[in-house]
């Protein structure tokens, strides 16, 4: 929790100015009463901490979260100038393999973490190939991590909550900013609309891939270079006394190609995906003086996901496009304040509305793509079975909750109940016979999710807290495939709890402990039946479990050093059913330790980051057979994840230096693996899986940029 | 141009970090490989008999009559099971031996179908998925020494999930499929060191085929695709393997080619050109070739 580290420096310096601030990374104080809502702006969680600013309504919060600045992040080592690309110093989160950009947060699979821009869900944090995140980091004000245990305000996930919060600009103040480095190129504008009126917009595309021609095919193989373009428009205006209103558009597209188009067909392996998403967003929001907030969002959207392989003699092709809609209402009051013993009570409800029309076509191997759990060699192709199909599923879940805060003394306790509502129809139950019309389906599934939080303020800048809850999730829209799936699967339930001590003896240092643990059963696998029954190429019988704790400490200095640490001990396994044995999960990685270091000389600004992490699991390929049919040898593997890639170290540093007051100018470095470790990134084998050797990581990997603010 | 310095800077990096080539090429033989399993007929039904034949070489050349344990195997793949075919039928009950020589006899189990085809049992089972051009096969394992090899016999099955009338042109239409036809092999100098190999096929080794298009709705007709592969011992080849265009003809012969270095004065090399055709056809041809 390299972020917990400098969010003592956060709040001891004036938050939102960069050159002062110098920390990477901020973390949210238990102490503090009132936190931030989902769309409002960072600042408000920066307020003096021990002072309870509380006059509007009470707010649920998470027990434990970490908080990044748009400043802050944008100037950690390692990030290359992408404030989301810090989150990967949290925490909690596993480090994701390079060209991957996968978050693993407390030992949930990617997919489980769900990802919201001003509250609207979106399809990835990051763009493909994980170099930069979806919203220029210009565009943003805080970046905001949920690592499990959340309230009953978010649903439909058992994992995290990632909430990326967008500019916000300031009535009458207009300005620009550039950026450009080697990566890619992105410029933000802000200005005054009336009196109260404010638009933000922002544009940014890659550059790097305009030099793919430089890097063969053989590092295309492993390291893929993205090609993406994104944008962003928010118009925001106040509507009355207390009154905002907000419109909202965002964008991406993004193209990846990976693999060698070799001459020799077995080995030819090429594999492109082009994904984009579109998100026009609505909110309008009142807060009254006496306490009372309401909140309308309605949003539709449009994502869209293509995938074409060519795996030795082998095609693959899938595509999934989703036209997405939802909406959030949400009332709260403070019903209590002051009344004997009771500080406050406030209560939260909502509604959480989301729904999604899914069109799939895929064509290829039931291996394909690839499922977490499935044993894989580098480099190995599917065999030749093929199987098609064309479907499409509409799904909505409606959301209400509720959700009572009541603040007794030094003990704030928040209970939440979540009843979900979720209906599924299907195009087909089961592949149909050629000339026949498919039969349709339609699932409702109920789910109640009570969630507890409890904060204990011990005085002295020392909380204790805990929270927990049951959490649902429905299974990807694709895997309720007639063909390659199951339609009718039914949701992944997971308990999760947290649990911890937070202190800041000092103002200038302080450290966390927590410890989380979730249980997940209802998992979506592959069936390992002989005979799988038409329509059930997947059975929900997959359990998984996570647990850990994770460290964080930070201190800064007087002459303006900051250094802080985190380490996160954790394991997450998996099962396939409950009569079979754990093994690990993909993104398993039991120890992870982050140390960052920070210092502002004069104009010059430097950063370190130091990464250690457990290596990947991996399964061990025991012997091959040689496929005739195929011309190749396939691997026999061994017992499921009973090996490990070796552990990650890498130091990374940074350097800018503001070279203009007026406007702001600043050029960096980043250098990435700046000692050159040579690191494992995967395993190659010869082509009769004999001998094997490392696949090795980026050597020394530099980002030059530059960025300017009018 | 500095924009494309700078760029240099950041891309050289990835340049430099890149997939290690590990081993032999799949072309080198340096140990005992079976480099190709044929059958005859290359496609039979259930309760047809068939002969299977392996290729089978080392550093020092062809083995003249090697002792393959054989087996069958009927086990359907799984959802979980990864590559071609089950690990039950590597090393579990599910393959039933046949016989231990060069060649064997056998037939295709009357389940065969059943397992391993469409017509999957009494029940709404998920019959296994056909390949690209709409086969199902019976693996054949092969083990000689430390290798294990599987080749894949097409299996004639009934056909299921087509309409009536697709399917009643389709058996009408249905012509046997048959191996490759006999493959040439010839070496020539293009150089010191360096050395042509040309492996030549019958034009008519590329079979048309019917197949039933879902999308369409309708049997339409395919043409096989041949690949080549090349083996060698003592000298390097390369490509591995190579594609060969169907209607491209010289002296009214499929011809691919690859190149091999060796030393200037080669006088032989042990050559094998293994062509495959998509549904399961399979010659070969080689052994010692030297240079004219």
């Amino acid at each position: 929790m390299a972020a917990a580290i400098l969010a003592f420096a956060h709040h001891v310096h004036h938050a939102h100015d960069a050159w002062a601030q110098g920390g990477a990374l901020v973390t949210e104080d238990a102490t503090p009463i009132r936190s931030a809502a989902p769309n409002e702006p960072a600042a408000a969680a920066d307020s003096e901490p021990i002072e309870v600013v509380a006059r509007t309504a009470m707010e649920p919060r998470a027990a434990t979260k970490t908080l990044i600045d748009r400043e802050s992040g944008r100037a950690s080592a390692g990030a290359e100038g992408d404030a989301t690309r810090a989150l990967a110093n949290a925490p909690g989160v596993a480090r994701s393999s390079f060209g991957g950009g996968e978050l693993v947060v407390w030992g949930a699979s990617p997919e489980d973490t769900q990802v919201f821009v001003d509250g609207v869900p979106v399809p990835a944090l990051y763009h493909l190939g994980g170099r930069r995140g979806i919203v220029a980091t210009d565009a943003i004000e805080s970046v905001e991590l949920i690592p499990g245990a959340y309230g009953a305000r978010w649903g439909r996930g058992t994992g995290g909550v990632v909430q990326v919060r967008t500019r916000r600009g300031e009535p009458r103040e207009t300005g620009a900013a550039l950026a450009v480095d080697t990566i890619d190129a992105g410029a933000v504008t802000w200005g005054a609309l009336g009196d109260s009126g404010t638009v933000i917009t922002s544009l940014r595309m890659s550059l790097l891939d305009r030099f793919a021609d430089l890097v063969d095919d053989s590092s295309r193989e492993v390291f893929a270079i993205p090609q993406y373009v994104d944008g962003s428009a928010t118009l925001a205006f106040s509507t009355g006394e207390g009154e905002t209103a907000q419109i909202s558009f965002l964008g991406a597209q993004d193209e990846l190609t990976r693999g060698r188009d070799d001459a020799d067909p077995s080995v030819r392996r090429v594999e492109t995906t082009r994904a984009g998403f579109v998100r026009v967003a609505a909110r309008w929001e009142a807060r009254r003086d006496d306490g009372t907030t309401t909140t309308i969002a309605p949003w539709v959207g449009f994502d869209e996901k293509q995938t074409s392989a060519q795996l030795a003699t082998t095609s693959f092709g899938q595509a999934q496009r989703a036209t997405r809609y939802g909406m959030r209402v949400e009332h709260g009051a403070t019903l209590v304040e002051g009344r004997g013993p009771i500080e406050k009570l406030g209560l939260v409800g909502g509604l959480d509305v989301e729904g999604r029309r899914d069109d799939f076509s895929r064509l290829g191997s039931l291996a394909l793509p690839r499922r977490e759990g499935d044993p894989f060699a580098f480099g190995d192709a599917p065999g030749g079975d093929v199987a098609e199909e064309e479907t499409g599923l509409d799904s909505i879940g409606v959301g209400a909750y509720l959700i009572a805060i009541l603040r007794i003394r030094r003990v704030e306790i928040e209970m939440g109940l979540r009843l979900d509502h979720d209906v599924v129809a299907g195009d087909a139950v089961r592949e149909p016979a050629p000339r026949t019309t498919a039969i349709g389906y339609a699932v409702y599934e109920p789910s109640v999710e009570p969630r507890v939080a409890v904060r204990v303020d011990l005085g002295a800048g020392t909380s204790v807290f805990a929270a927990g809850g049951l959490y649902h999730q429905a299974p990807n829209p694709s895997d309720r495939s007639p063909v390659f799936g199951t339609p009718i699967l039914e949701l992944a339930r997971a308990v999760a709890a947290s649990g911890g001590l937070r202190a800041r003896p000092s103002p200038l240092w302080g450290f966390e402990i927590v410890g989380f643990g979730r249980y997940v059963d209802g998992l979506a696998v592959r069936s390992d039946e002989a005979f799988p029954r038409a329509g059930k190429a997947l059975v929900p019988t997959g359990e998984a479990r996570a647990f850990g704790t994770q460290i964080a400490a930070s201190a800064s200095t007087s002459f303006g050093l900051r250094i802080a640490a985190s380490y996160t001990v954790s394991r997450s396994v998996r099962r396939r059913a409950p009569d079979e044995s754990d093994r690990p999960f993909d993104g398993d990685q039991p120890h992870v330790a982050t140390m960052l270091g920070d210092q502002t000389i004069g104009p010059l600004r430097l950063g370190l980051r130091f990464r250690v992490a457990s290596g990947a699991p991996r399964t061990p390929v025991e012997s091959a057979y040689f496929d005739d049919f195929a011309d190749r040898y396939r691997p026999v593997y061994g017992r499921l994840g009973t090996e490990r890639l070796p552990a990650f170290v890498q130091l990374d540093a940074r350097a800018e230096v503001n070279v203009s007051k007026e406007p702001q100018g600043s050029f960096y470095l980043d250098v990435q693996n700046v000692t050159n470790h040579k690191n494992v990134e995967e395993i190659a084998y010869s082509s009769d899986y004999r001998e094997r050797d490392d696949i090795l990581g980026l050597p020394i990997f530099p980002v030059v940029g530059t960025r300017w603010i009018w | 141009m500095i924009g494309r310095r700078l760029a240099l800077l950041c891309v050289l990096p990835v340049a430099a970090a890149c997939v290690p080539e590990v081993g032999e090429p799949p072309s080198a033989v340096s140990r005992t490989r079976v480099l190709g399993v044929s059958f005859e007929p290359a496609e039979a039904r259930p309760g047809e008999p068939f002969v299977a034949k392996a290729l089978v070489v080392g550093p020092d050349g062809e083995l003249d009559d090697p002792s393959i344990a054989w087996a069958a195997c009927v086990a359907p793949k799984r959802p979980t099971d990864s590559g071609s075919v089950t690990p039950l039928c590597i090393d579990g009950p599910w393959a039933i031996p046949l016989a231990t020589g060069a060649t064997v006899e056998g037939e295709v189990p009357d389940y065969a179908c059943g397992n391993l085809g469409p017509e999957s049992p009494p029940g709404e089972y998920r019959p296994p998925d056909p390949d690209k051009t709409g086969g199902f096969y019976m693996p054949v394992r092969a083990i000689v020494e430390d290798e294990t090899a599987f080749g894949m016999l097409r299996l004639r099955c009934k056909l299921t999930n087509v309409p009536v009338d697709v399917a009643a042109e389709l058996n009408e239409r249905w012509t046997p499929n048959r191996n490759v036809g006999p493959v040439e092999v010839t070496i020539v100098p293009r150089g010191p060191g360096s050395f042509e190999i040309r492996a030549r096929v019958a034009a008519t080794s590329a079979e048309t085929y019917e197949l039933y298009d879902v999308a369409e709705d309708r049997a339409v007709t395919q043409r096989e695709r041949l690949i080549a592969s090349f083996y060698s011992a003592g000298i390097d080849v390369t490509p591995s393997r190579v594609e060969i265009d169907p209607d491209r003809l010289e002296d009214e012969m499929l011809v691919a080619r690859a190149t091999a270095t060796g030393p200037a004065d080669l006088a032989e090399a042990s050559v094998w050109v293994v062509v495959r055709d998509d549904r399961g056809g399979v010659a070969w041809s080689g052994g010692p070739v030297a240079p004219p």
